[in-house]
């Protein structure tokens, strides 16, 4: 083995060097030379800040003497050397501290290469932040529109609701959903359509403040954020100046197209604590609500109502497709003279086809059409099928009337009087007599007047009107005094209790009394048992419906039944009673 | 307005010694709490030290940092005040090393009443060259080779990229995995608080000074050249210069005897 003293410090290939207590160089060796361009005599003695240039010197009293103060070494400091014959020497100096002696002991080495490794990551950083930024932008902005998309609002919502609100801020919040834009894309292709949420993405963008966000969060559906306190009612003013900058129309490839807008709003900051997620989702069941109320509107979210207008947005639609796939179907509930078994028309009853659920009775369905056009074009629907079904069976040999319900709000429509003239008139061998209009709900129709208008109207077109329900409504007498009906219909409840309560047959006699006063047709309704059809026999009630009779059904079923109540259900049920 | 509690934890304040006299430590650019521990054993004994680490330096709580705060001295000031607060200090002898001295004056000038005596460590008002009338010792060019230098040397490469990878949102939790070694800095943080020490002009604040303050001035010192201590006693009204037979910059952590020694013949002053 070789000793130590056969080598020198000069034999190796990296600078070695010893500084004193007083930061003088006390040893060099070779490279150390050759790397600062000083001879060894220039060097012995020197302030080691002679290598160092100015930035090195700093580094070397606020970050390499802090370490080696309290570590006694430390490794790999890049700094530069001030050379003698050419700009500053990229090093690596690792140093240790004798602090005994107070020596500090250096090694230095050329950092070229480090150097050229960190120009090359510093360049790959470059890139690879010019490819995080483009991905940021892309993640965060609508390629379509350009505006930021659903996770740029998301995120720029929670980072604002970060902040307290009693730093003064608020803001309104505003769901925008276009009215039937389905219908641009289905008739004028996804092109156009795009071409048209283009459009519509500029007018709102140009509508806003430069402090404002506008978001597109869903195929048709776009964010607002509104900075600045509002008024609940101006933030609706200026969200429906803006939905009628929306409505007006856009030219595409020289078609003028048509759309609208529903919008809902809600406002930050709220009495109670709100979750980003939860305003969005009160903004869009507001949204909802302008829907239900007729679209193109802007409709506020009421804090106190938090029903849940969404879901029952989502069950029109849901009936809307139904309506639209032929899932509904009239059933058939004959009404007959108790007295001489005549049958003597049917009241038309809808039931829809679930297709999971089977079938399924109007009252579970109804209620969510109240008031809105999928209810009225339900209605339509079940007037044009009764009238055709009516003019099957008429021409079958089967006279009979059919008679069909009819909401109060369909009635109130602007277009129900036109509409109606225009079925019928698709049916015209039909005797309208054939025809009847049970008018349901008369004690909550809000513009009666109107009503009685559309119901003369109706019977100078031949139409048979019916009160139904009657004796329910705190207003019927009232009705009965100004309209002239063709008959009342005895409400279920009345035929069920009359048997027990005396109350009600008390009333059950008036309304068979008013119908003998005014001349109209009495049909008791209810009729589930042997004892009622003999009761209201007694009281002179001939016209009866109800289970007893027979239970609502299928078109197609009604002219075997028809036969076989000629033929012996009548005598059976109703031969031994005593009229 | 943070509470006590926060305020100790934001900028990792500890209390040592006891005394009827109080010193607040404090460190310069580059460093923490840590440089004075050499010193402390001198002092303890009859001193109350109030020790901190800057937001951004040492063990801080960096979630607290913003660069519009701390890119200027008056940020870092803030933090000296809002601890004499929250610990409710008074006739508070300020021990600034370097650039500190310089937020300690900011601090003091904010709020007089709260402090008796500034000793500063080998203090610069002004790093930069302004010739004919200041040498500070730096060309502007020499600084930004310093932030290269920075760059170079604190970060580590995975620190480097992670944030870019991980997204903006995860710099808080990247930067609570700092690794805890003596004086590992949060490159950016670093940079700023490089900008704010190297890049800044404070000559003016000198006048206003209110307080008795004596320059500890190293014989030998680039960063902080007698040149400058002879400046700043001319400029700064109630001060004395100490000029030290030392070398270097870091004079509380070389000389750790001579400076107790300093403090203790200051305050018997």
């Amino acid at each position: 083995m070789t000793t130590c003293r056969q080598f020198s410090p000069d034999d190796f290939p990296v600078g070695c060097m010893v500084t004193d207590d007083k930061r003088r160089i006390v040893y060099s060796n070779r490279l150390i030379e050759t790397y600062s361009g000083h001879g060894a005599q220039a060097l012995l003695g020197a302030d080691l800040f002679m290598l160092l240039s100015k930035a090195s010197q700093i580094m070397f009293e606020t970050y390499l003497m802090p370490i080696l103060a309290r570590e006694g070494r430390c490794d790999e400091i890049r700094l530069s050397l001030a050379t003698s014959f050419s700009g500053p020497l990229p090093i690596v100096v690792s140093a240790y501290s004798d602090r005994a002696s107070g020596r500090i002991f250096w090694s230095i080495s050329s950092a070229n290469r480090s150097d050229q490794l960190f120009e090359e990551l510093t360049e790959a950083k470059q890139l690879l932040e010019q490819k995080v930024s483009l991905l940021r932008t892309l993640s965060d902005t609508d390629p379509l529109t350009g505006l930021p998309n659903r996770a740029a609002l998301t995120h720029y919502l929670d980072q604002k609701m970060l902040q307290r609100p009693h730093n003064g801020m608020a803001f309104s919040l505003a769901f925008v959903d276009l009215d039937d834009f389905k219908k641009i894309n289905d008739q004028h292709g996804h092109h156009r359509g795009d071409r048209v949420l283009k459009v519509i993405a500029k007018r709102l963008a140009g509508s806003l403040g430069r402090d404002d966000l506008i978001a597109r969060f869903g195929a048709d559906e776009f964010v607002i954020l509104l900075n600045g306190p509002f008024r609940p009612g101006a933030a609706q003013e200026s969200l429906t100046r803006l939905a009628d900058k929306l409505s007006e129309p856009i030219v595409i490839d020289a078609a003028s197209l048509s759309l609208s807008a529903s919008i809902g709003v809600t406002c930050y900051p709220q009495p109670r604590d709100v979750a980003p997620g939860q305003l969005l989702r009160q903004a869009d069941q507001a949204m909802y609500q302008a829907k239900l109320a007729g679209k193109n509107q802007v409709c506020l979210f009421n804090i106190d109502n938090e029903a849940s207008q969404k879901e029952r947005y989502s069950e029109l639609t849901t009936l809307q497709a139904a309506l639209a796939s032929r899932q509904f179907e009239l059933y058939y509930q004959p009404k007959v003279n108790m007295r001489t078994g005549e049958i003597l028309g049917a009241e038309a009853l809808i039931r829809w086809h679930h297709p999971e659920e089977g079938l399924k009775a109007p009252g579970s369905f109804l209620p969510a059409l109240h008031d809105t056009a999928t209810g009225i074009a339900l209605g339509r629907w079940v007037i044009t099928q009764a009238l055709s079904q009516l003019q099957t069976w008429l021409d079958q040999g089967i006279d009979l009337r059919v008679s069909v319900n009819i909401d109060g709000y369909h009635l109130q429509h602007p277009d129900f009087l036109h509409e109606l003239s225009v079925t019928l008139a698709g049916f015209p061998a039909l005797p309208p007599q054939r025809f009847e209009l049970e008018v349901l709900e008369t004690s909550t129709i809000e513009d009666i007047g109107h009503v009685y208008a559309v119901l003369d109207a109706c019977r100078r077109m031949g139409i048979r009107i019916s009160l139904d329900d009657f004796g329910t409504g705190y207003s019927s007498l009232s009705h009965l005094r100004d309209l002239s009906v063709d008959t009342l219909k005895i409400d279920r409840s009345f035929v069920k209790n009359m048997l027990t309560s005396r109350n009600d047959l008390a009333i059950l006699k008036g309304v068979i009394g008013f119908a003998g006063a005014f001349g109209c047709d009495v049909v008791a309704e209810g009729v589930e048992t042997r004892q009622h059809s003999q009761r209201l026999l007694e009281l002179g009630c001939e016209f009866g419906q109800g289970y007893y009779i027979a239970r609502p059904m299928p078109a197609d079923a009604f002219h075997a039944w028809a036969a076989a109540w000629q033929k012996k259900e009548f005598k059976e049920k109703y031969i031994d009673l005593e009229h | 307005m943070l509470l006590k509690e926060e305020i100790v934890a934001r900028n990792n304040v500890t209390v040592v010694g006891s005394g009827k006299k109080t010193l607040m430590l404090a460190h310069g650019f580059g460093c923490d709490q840590q440089v004075w521990q050499h010193l402390i054993p001198h002092l303890k004994e009859h001193y109350t030290l109030v020790l901190f680490d800057y937001v951004g330096s040492g063990k801080s709580q960096i979630s607290a940092f913003s660069e519009p705060r701390y890119r200027t001295l008056e940020g870092y000031a803030r933090d000296v005040n809002e601890i004499c607060q929250a610990l409710d200090l008074n006739q508070v002898h300020f021990v600034g090393h370097s650039v500190s001295s310089t937020i300690g004056l900011l601090a003091s000038i904010e709020h007089p009443e709260r402090f008796a005596s500034h000793l500063m460590i080998c203090p610069s008002p002004c790093f930069l060259d302004l010739p004919p009338d200041y040498y500070g010792g730096f060309e502007r060019a020499d600084l930004e080779e310093l932030l290269d230098l920075m760059d170079r040397n604190y970060i580590g490469w995975a620190d480097y990229l992670a944030p870019l990878v991980m997204g903006p949102e995860s710099a808080e939790l990247l930067i609570g995995e700092l690794s805890d070694s003596f004086c590992s800095t949060d490159p950016v943080v670093a940079k700023i608080f490089a900008k704010a020490t190297f890049f800044a002009d404070y000559r003016h604040v000198l006048p206003k000074a209110a307080h008795p303050a004596v320059i500890l001035q190293s014989e030998r010192d680039t960063l902080a050249h007698p040149r400058v201590g002879r400046y700043m006693h001319a400029n700064m009204p109630g001060s004395t210069l100490r000029v030290l037979a030392s070398e270097g910059h870091c004079l509380h952590m070389t000389q750790p005897e001579l400076i107790a020694q300093e403090i203790d013949a200051w305050l018997r002053y």
